[in-house]
């Protein structure tokens, strides 16, 4: 999960900072490679042995120009941090105004939290793993994920909670996986309540209800992590396409409503509008 | 072109929840905000004598292709998205049928877009935009309001 951290804002703007040199240094490096031996011969000494040693040492100054390049752009490569400090102020708030019923509740039980489509991920861990080997037929790394980035608030920010999104909808995992294969708003609201003694049954209808396979949710319910009784999941898109989906959960079983979601049109858009320059 | 005329049209007016069975449960689903017009536009086009109903959306305009054409009218859809941006109607097309009660023909050319649009979705169910559903409640709900623009852009035609 992406979070504010000064050592983003510090590399971002080293990257920044490679870029304006490097741009500049390749523009003068390139015309100083014009300039032929015969007239700078003529250039007073200091000059003249500067543009020796550039000539003679122009393959390692290409390279160095070059590396300077990529490391300008695996520094810049997840985008402004101040666009996801926007991004995450906007989540706040959308969280605070969201809830706003609940007002003595704390933050944690009713979050907003952004996750993006990767065709590719990586997670060796996930409850349906058997111990050695963590991936299975149709779970691929490469079988399409939706991977969460922001969450709302300061708290639970270590989820490992992904979804599975391949090109065969009808598998789509979770809330958030049917509204990004189905590319509409979905809500699951009245979710049963579960707790580390619940029978199997109402553990497979808590599944069945949310579209996960049981055995993610058995494992929460044997860690005790408390499950959201309702859910909502609205596609998100950048550029025209679609980027991933913002979701809704609340531990009431009320909390997230069609309505609720229906009022945050704006909002939805306003981060799509930031992520066209979060990369 | 002559001056757009333009439409608003309320989200929670064309995009009402309703329960969905998926996989043998029922949810409550809406479609995209990203895929829900927010206004419509004519305007005519007097050198290619054509009129242009434009839909907006949220997430603004992207380049269009023409998907599928039909009794004069064409469907005009975004290269990304593949989203209903707007009709292309070839006024030469309806325009015999203009000189009656334009009312009732504006409403025949309402009704044959109603018909091209669904035609388009049930030919590519993969589409994985619904705003061809969108636009078609907003044809089926908006068309009194959207008869007379049409009626004032081809006041020139």
């Amino acid at each position: 999960m992406i979070r504010k951290s000064r050592i983003r804002l510090w590399t971002y703007w080293v990257a920044d900072q490679l870029g304006l040199v490097g741009g500049f240094s390749v523009l003068g490096f390139g015309s100083i490679m014009d300039v032929e031996s015969t007239t700078y011969e003529k250039w007073p000494k200091f000059a003249s042995v500067i543009m020796t040693w550039v000539h003679s040492n122009s393959l390692e100054i290409w390279i160095i120009l070059g590396t300077i390049g990529i490391v300008g752009w695996f520094l810049r490569r997840r985008g402004d941090p101040w666009v996801w400090e926007k991004i995450q102020v906007l989540l706040d708030k959308f969280q605070e105004v969201a809830y706003k019923d609940f007002p003595n509740h704390i933050k944690d039980h009713h979050r907003v939290t952004l996750f993006r489509y990767r065709k590719w991920h990586w997670q060796f861990r996930t409850p349906m793993t058997d111990g050695w080997w963590p991936w299975r037929p149709g779970r691929w790394p490469w079988s399409g994920w939706l991977v969460p980035v922001m969450r709302s608030g300061k708290t639970s920010k270590k989820t490992r909670a992904i979804f599975l999104a391949p090109d065969d909808g009808d598998k789509a995992e979770g809330v958030a996986g049917y509204a990004w294969a189905s590319n509409t708003v979905t809500v699951a609201d009245g979710l049963p309540a579960l707790v580390a003694t619940s029978s199997d049954a109402r553990i497979n209808t808590y599944a069945q209800r949310t579209f996960c396979p049981t055995a993610i949710v058995r494992e929460y319910v044997q860690q005790k992590r408390p499950l959201p009784r309702s859910i909502g999941a609205i596609p998100i898109e950048v550029n025209h396409e679609q980027w991933g989906v913002l979701v809704l959960d609340s531990r009431e079983e009320n909390g997230v409503t069609i309505e609720l979601v229906n009022n945050f049109t704006l909002t939805v858009h306003a981060i799509g509008q930031f992520l066209e320059k979060a990369k | 072109m002559t001056a757009p005329n333009r439409l608003d049209i309320q989200a929670d007016e064309v995009n009402q929840a309703v329960d969905e069975k998926v996989r043998g449960v029922t949810v409550k689903v809406m479609l995209s905000p990203f895929d829900v017009p927010q206004s419509a536009s004519a305007e005519f086009d007097k050198a290619r004598r054509i009129i242009h109903l434009v839909f907006d959306y949220i997430g603004g305009d992207e380049p269009t292709v023409e998907r599928f054409s039909d009794r004069g009218i064409s469907l005009l859809v975004g290269k990304n998205s593949e989203r209903l941006y707007g009709l292309d109607i070839n006024v030469a097309n309806f325009l015999p049928l203009l000189v009656g009660d334009k009312n009732k023909e504006i409403e025949f050319v309402i009704n044959v877009a109603e018909e091209l649009v669904t035609k388009y979705q049930e030919k590519n169910p993969q589409v994985r935009s619904k705003s061809f559903e969108a636009v078609n409640r907003v044809l089926k709900q908006y068309s009194s309001k959207i008869t007379p623009i049409l009626q004032q852009v081809m006041i020139g035609a």
